[in-house]
């Protein structure tokens, strides 16, 4: 009981910006769960490391409000696997995500009041 | 359900295959690395996590895992009750019972007494019967009618009919059919308020509401006997036929479901009064007397209509030349029409009779309360145990809510059937007793909007009375033709 509790938060905790990352790195193309991740981590330099008890929520939730679709096809090693692609409806949204997250992370820099690169010197 | 399960059961699979599709690729990629192929699995199977869970959280996502609960509290339920047939067939047998008796009383009460009648407002319809010393008559003299039709204010109108209770025979194409033939005044169709479906009705003398000499010789048929006798003959209208060997020309036919006198059972048309020499005096045995059916004006009540028709009547008596019969007319009773039809100690007795079914129907569900609540205190350790394993409140209240709902959604149908069985019995006395010439089935399967409405009225014969005429009567009506 206390893992699945430890789940939903996480998934709760992430849903707007996971769901704004899924669909970014699918803008680059159709990929499946396994690549996504990958991709994840590769892109944020390890830091970002997603569990597949958040990123299969996530994706399933994402296919049902049509924001990506998906499709079972083959991998280049020859593996079945369920690829999502991002679709119309999904592009709006990953923009709206997006001027959304800008304006977050203005406000809140703006809130600590410093400019990063006076805190350099 | 199967679909749907089978549907569910596809989702299902297909999560499986993604997640180890998932897994196969974390494998290939830590052996490409130079892991070795058991290194590798075990450490992608650590990094996967708890399958199970990752399953069970997306599948929440779906949205459906509510009613998969749902489905396993309704097997858990009828697991409980196979375990304890005893406790189940007590609580259905005492349910069924109680609604058994009170759904058959029920439907005998509704086609008796709570019948809508078939006409516009029916509440202001209303017969007028004369009374005197020696009892209430139930018909009167064309002279005591028009009067009442010119000194009273509280009708809107008053008809005549004399209801003819004895079988005519009316020579159709094959043969001759056994029909009643009410002789009605030309405004009772407009004072019921309706008219002919096809054709017109009598042509009447705006005065005294009679007909007029010239439309004697005609007649208007229900549409039963349109159907039945004449195969829904479009050119009907016109047309001579025979009533007891007189000829007559059909004018019109009533729109279907209408029917008047209430009640009977026997096919009907109508044919006209027209007033004669008789019918301009009050002579004993030789003036013809009708049944007078009067509408009461909107803003009138029952009973001052009836004191104004009580004081005119006591000035119209004075007409009478004999004393002896004089006594005989002196006042007036004015009863519901809808009323007239059942006699008050019947309906006393029904409503005695339904009540002793409603308490019987209580009886049964105090104790079915007093079971399930000894047989829930048996069970605390269940729940106890339930709710260590951290089930809600709300899924143990769930549990035991699906579970009352199949004990008594089984003794529902029981008493249903158990109610039709009663009725069917007990069919042919009820029938004679009140009259009811409706095939009785408690109202479940009777509901008029349903889509069996058509085989209903195929299965109950040709001439039902019941609440579903009305609906249907007022639909014709409003059919443009």
């Amino acid at each position: 009981m206390a893992r699945r509790n430890q789940y939903r938060d996480r998934v709760e905790l992430l849903q707007g910006t996971l769901d704004m990352l899924i669909l970014q790195t699918l803008q680059w193309g159709p990929q499946h769960g396994y690549g996504i991740m990958q991709a994840l981590r590769v892109n944020s330099g390890d830091v970002l490391q997603v569990e597949t008890g958040s990123l299969y929520p996530a994706l399933h939730r994402l296919e049902r409000q049509r924001w990506v679709r998906s499709e079972w096809k083959h991998t280049e090693s020859k593996q079945r696997a369920k690829y999502y692609q991002i679709t119309a409806v999904g592009k709006k949204q990953l923009a709206s995500d997006l001027s959304r997250w800008q304006r977050i992370v203005e406000a809140i820099e703006a809130v600590i009041g410093r400019d990063p690169r006076e805190g350099e010197a | 359900m199967s679909l749907l399960s089978r549907l569910f059961a596809n989702r299902q699979r297909e999560l499986e295959e993604e997640i180890q599709s998932h897994l196969q690729m974390a494998i290939q990629d830590r052996t490409d690395r130079g892991e070795s192929a058991e290194q590798a699995e075990t450490a992608a199977i650590r990094e996967l996590g708890n399958v199970a869970l990752v399953k069970d959280i997306t599948r929440e996502t779906w949205g459906w895992v509510r009613l998969e609960r749902v489905a396993q509290d309704l097997k858990y339920a009828l697991r409980q009750l196979r375990t304890s047939p005893g406790f189940a067939i007590t609580v259905i047998g005492t349910l069924a019972l109680g609604l058994g008796a009170t759904g058959a009383m029920f439907t005998v009460v509704d086609r008796v007494l709570l019948r809508s009648l078939p006409y516009e407002h029916a509440r202001q319809i209303v017969e007028v019967k004369v009374a005197g010393r020696r009892g209430v008559r139930d018909s009167a003299p064309f002279l005591d009618l028009q009067q009442w039709r010119e000194r009273s204010h509280s009708l809107s109108d008053i008809a005549f009919y004399s209801a003819n209770n004895h079988v005519s025979f009316l020579e159709g194409n094959t043969g001759a059919t056994q029909v009643v033939a009410p002789r009605v005044s030309a405004n009772l169709f407009a004072l019921l308020g309706t008219h002919p479906a096809i054709g017109r009705g009598f042509e009447g003398r705006p005065q005294s509401g009679s007909v007029r000499p010239q439309d004697a010789q005609t007649l208007i048929l229900s549409d039963t006997v349109w159907r039945t006798v004449y195969g829904s003959d479009a050119n009907i209208l016109g047309k001579a036929i025979k009533l007891n060997g007189d000829s007559y020309t059909v004018i019109g036919v009533m729109p279907r479901g209408f029917t008047f006198p209430f009640g009977g059972a026997n096919p009907i048309v109508w044919i006209p009064i027209v007033l004669a020499d008789a019918d301009a005096v009050r002579t004993k045995n030789a003036t013809p007397t009708y049944a007078a059916i009067a509408r009461l004006k909107s803003d009138v009540t029952l009973e001052s209509a009836e004191a104004e028709l009580k004081g005119i009547q006591a000035e119209v008596s004075n007409a009478y030349t004999d004393p002896y019969v004089r006594e005989e007319v002196t006042s007036i009773q004015l009863q519901r029409y809808g009323d007239s039809l059942v006699g008050r100690d019947v309906s006393k007795a029904l409503l005695a009779l339904f009540g002793a079914a409603v308490v019987l129907w209580l009886i049964a569900c105090v104790n079915v309360t007093s079971l399930l609540l000894a047989r829930s205190t048996a069970r605390q350790r269940e729940i106890a145990v339930r709710g260590a394993l951290r089930a809600s409140r709300g899924q143990i209240v769930l549990q035991f809510l699906i579970e009352g709902l199949i004990l008594s959604g089984i003794a529902s149908l029981l008493g249903l059937g158990l109610a039709v069985l009663t009725v069917r019995l007990f069919e042919h006395a009820l029938t004679t007793q009140f009259n009811i010439h409706a095939t009785l089935t408690p109202n479940a399967f009777s509901d008029p909007d349903s889509a069996g409405t058509d085989a209903c009225e195929r299965s109950a014969g040709v001439d039902m009375a019941s609440h579903r005429r009305s609906k249907n009567f007022y639909r014709t009506r409003a059919a443009p033709r």
